[in-house]
């Protein structure tokens, strides 16, 4: 019965995938054409703007009702090509339809701003994104909905802005994500300084963690100083995430970059502190993003005679840079100047490398380290995982990636598969997002 | 006059440490007393197992016996049909999250909690007649668990078969061990060449799981099919000891062994470093002492082991010989198995009878005990009466 069940589902989600496929490919073909109009009646649109309901199309199909309504609709799809690890003689290369998420966007009232956005590869279809803004004043906002906390830069990065197909390990792990809240935030001294904080539901869908609050800011420190104009663009930031774990809550648990657990599964209790730190700098070609987050989650009354541990620490850094060859700027993200197959154009291409660090231990090492999810001293583990990739934009709408990944696992290898330390892995992705 | 009382504390201190160490895995399955098992768990993972007692999630505990303690040892509920939410059957492994670390010499432990066995006697009697009759079988004793300090229940605390039990009733762990797993009814049938028709399908390898080994097993089973030589059985298996334990498991009336209802079930095989023989290990007996008048070849006709080996006339007078010096062994009212029987009732009873956890009333506890005794008094004089005059071997 339940073999039959899980069948069920198993076919269910491939027919939703492959009914996602066939939209990417239909989506695909035409994408190139349509990326040549993008400036289509521009200044008839203008004119049009006062009357009535009208269909436009620039970048994206858009529906407007006078001026006071505007609905884009938006459709984002990922396929990875996979070979892994490569030092595997019997590796397996396989196709996954990994992202395909539609949903609409825009404002109504002038004021209030707006997002829905599902995902069709997952087994039970959700919302990933449903929120309210209203920016009545630009320095005050208020978001209300589903969302992701504003928590961790690479975490609050778009999947199809990210510079490498994979998050961080500390944007994927430590960093919360979407969840339902409300949150205030706003600019001052034009984006020099933005804040954003709010209060929660939980920590995100997969997070057992209770009701989490969560302060960010952000700022261009050196616009207020005399620098040089390349230096300006430096934006820095600093976040602290509070929340609650009720009992039964598990710590975040390490993973490598393909989902093999690293790090011991760690009951926790009390309270969960995030800090973390980030830095982003783009001029012309060229970027350089970095983060650190700092997780450490309390175990009050975790030990089999329900004594309080040490908290369980999981700790972390990654430093990225970017340079596209073709020259595009970066501040913006990438544009092609000329896009492929049109007027002998090439695209962009841009060359990307990460190196990162994610450990997870405890904050004090009583007796001797036991692997189990109330051990006093929880075993050092640590991923080190270096990225090299290569991005290339054929268009506004179509990007490929390719990425080498090699990871190292230190201390307990817990799963029996993962006693191979050293992991080379190998990606590419097809994403269309429009 | 200090340094001899500084002498007589270091004497004393050592003393008490040889003591605290001089306990040994002889003592924990000592089967003359009722021994106390105390488990701490962290009161929500105790209630995970209870709500997930389908699943093997092992969860950290520390258990403590005569003043001797273990930290970090993993604890999981265990069993087939024994499996239980409110009574939980509990595999203790002391390796698991210390990989050196062992108790008294041991790695694991089971804590049978008996439910399909509303006297707590047939397991412990059924064990305790296959030792006697020379066949190496698991101990067990009875003990109270306390789980964080409540009673959890009268157990009956098994010793596992594995590598430790080997060393002590072979001289030698470095063989194949197989745990038969129920899966349908099977009865050795030749299936194929595959070896995966048989292990790890039904043999499941408990030793040397990296190289198991089961084309050996393919030939055992093609050779049980297919040999007309009954020579070449011998290669496989001492025959001798396989008719003794089928002597005991049928004197037992065991409803769920190699000849049970519903297919083979409940037993070790065990395959001898660097050899061909294999040896039958007796494992849960809790479905016998069913029927004192339960056929004295019960079932042997499905099994196509016993069914060949049966059939040939020698071997079957060997089974009768065995099959009546198990009932003399066992004896009738007052004898041998009847003194075990009010041995183990005196010792458990209270035990039992304050089990608030067991899934039969104390009155129902009361007359499956009586059952026992009832089977008992006629067992020996049935099966002897079926054996009829054996020929001396």
């Amino acid at each position: 019965m339940r073999a039959r069940s899980v069948k069920r589902r198993q076919i269910r989600r491939y027919q939703r995938r492959r009914i996602a496929a066939a939209c990417f490919l239909v989506l695909l073909l035409p994408c190139s054409i349509l990326a040549q109009d993008s400036s289509t009646s521009t200044a008839e649109g203008k004119k049009a703007e006062q009357r009535g309901v009208r269909f436009t199309y620039k970048d994206r199909p858009s529906l407007r009702i006078g001026k006071s309504v505007r609905i884009d609709f938006r459709a984002k799809f990922h396929g990875d090509f996979r070979g892994f690890p490569l030092e595997d003689k019997k590796k397996t290369t396989l196709f996954e339809f990994r992202r395909a998420r539609v949903g609409v966007q825009g404002n109504f009232l002038r004021e209030f701003e707006y997002e829905l956005e599902t995902e069709l590869t997952d087994d039970q279809p959700r919302l990933r994104d449903a929120y309210l803004n209203l920016r009545y004043f630009r320095d005050f906002q208020i978001q209300v909905g589903k969302f992701k906390q504003p928590f961790g830069r690479d975490r609050l990065t778009a999947f199809h802005n990210l510079d490498f197909i994979f998050r961080s390990r500390i944007g994927s792990e430590i960093a919360p994500g979407r969840d339902i809240g409300v949150m205030v935030h706003g600019r001052f001294y034009n984006r020099g300084l933005n804040y954003q904080t709010g209060i929660f539901r939980g920590s995100g869908e997969d997070d057992a963690s209770g009701r989490t609050i969560v302060a960010r800011l952000t700022g261009l420190p050196l616009r207020l100083v005399p620098t040089p104009e390349w230096l300006r663009s430096l934006e820095l930031g600093i976040a602290v995430a509070s929340s609650r774990l009720p009992e039964g809550t598990i710590a975040p648990r390490g993973e490598t970059v393909f989902g093999q657990a690293f790090s011991q599964r760690v009951q926790v209790n009390g309270r969960r502190f995030r800090a973390g730190i980030e830095m982003e700098w783009a001029s012309g070609p060229f970027s350089i993003q970095g983060e650190f987050i700092h997780s450490r989650d309390g175990r009050r009354q975790q030990s089999v005679r329900m004594e309080d541990l040490p908290d369980a620490i999981a700790r972390g850094w990654y430093l990225g840079a970017t340079w596209a060859i073709t020259g595009e700027k970066k501040a913006e993200g990438i544009h092609p100047r000329k896009e492929f197959l049109r007027n002998g154009g090439f695209g962009a291409l841009e060359v990307a490398t990460r190196y990162e660090h994610l450990r997870f231990a405890s904050s004090e090492h009583p007796g001797p380290p036991v692997a189990h999810a109330r051990a006093p001293n929880i075993p050092s583990t640590s991923d080190r995982a270096w990225t090299a990739g290569i991005n290339w934009y054929l268009n506004r709408y179509i990007r490929i990636q390719g990425n080498v990944i090699r990871e190292r696992v230190e201390g307990f290898p817990l799963d029996s598969s993962a006693d191979r330390q050293i992991f080379w892995s190998r990606i590419a992705r097809l994403q269309f997002v429009m | 006059m200090c340094r001899a009382k500084r002498f007589l504390l270091a004497f004393t201190l050592l003393a008490m440490s040889a003591v605290g160490n001089a306990h040994t895995a002889d003592e924990l399955f000592d089967d003359t007393i009722i021994h106390e098992i105390r488990l701490y768990l962290h009161p929500y993972d105790w209630g995970q197992l209870r709500a997930n007692f389908l699943g093997n999630t092992y969860y950290p505990a520390e258990i403590h016996w005569r003043g001797l303690q273990v930290a970090n040892v993993a604890v999981r509920s265990r069993g087939l049909g024994s499996r239980s939410g409110t009574k939980p059957s509990l595999k203790v492994e002391f390796d698991r999250y210390v990989k050196t670390q062992q108790f008294l010499g041991l790695t694991s432990l089971i804590l049978n909690n008996s439910i399909e066995d509303a006297s707590f006697l047939r397991a412990r009697l059924s064990m305790l007649l296959f030792r006697e009759m020379g066949i190496p079988a698991p101990r067990q004793t009875y003990a109270r668990l306390y789980v964080n300090d409540l009673y959890a229940g009268l157990y009956l605390m098994v010793e596992p078969v594995d590598k430790v039990f080997l060393a002590r009733n072979f001289r030698e762990n470095e063989g194949h061990l197989y745990e038969y797993r129920w899966r349908d009814s099977y009865y050795f049938e030749y299936l194929g060449l595959a070896p995966g028709l048989y292990s790890p399908r039904f043999f499941e390898p408990r030793t040397r799981e990296e190289d198991f080994d089961p084309a050996t097993i393919v030939e055992l089973i093609r050779v049980i099919n297919f040999s007309t030589d009954g020579g070449e059985l011998q290669q496989f298996l001492d025959i001798e000891m396989f008719l003794r334990f089928l002597a005991v498991e049928n004197f037992l009336a065991e409803w769920d062994g190699i000849l049970g209802q519903w297919g083979m079930n409940n037993f070790y095989l065990y395959r001898f470093q660097g050899t061909r023989r294999f040896e039958f290990i007796p494992w849960d007996r809790e479905f016998s002492f069913k029927d004192p008048f339960h056929p004295i070849s019960f079932n042997a006709d499905m099994n196509v082991l016993t069914k060949r080996l049966l059939g040939i006339p020698e071997l079957y007078s060997t089974y009768l010989h065995a099959l009546r010096a198990t009932a003399i062994q066992a004896g009738g009212t007052g004898e041998w198995l009847a003194e075990e029987l009010e041995r183990a009732y005196a010792q458990m009873r209270f035990a039992a009878l304050e089990d608030p956890l067991k899934p039969v009333s104390n009155a129902e506890f009361e007359n499956e005990v009586e059952a026992i005794r009832d089977f008992v008094r006629q067992r020996r004089d049935y099966v002897i009466s079926q054996v009829g005059p054996v020929s001396p071997e």
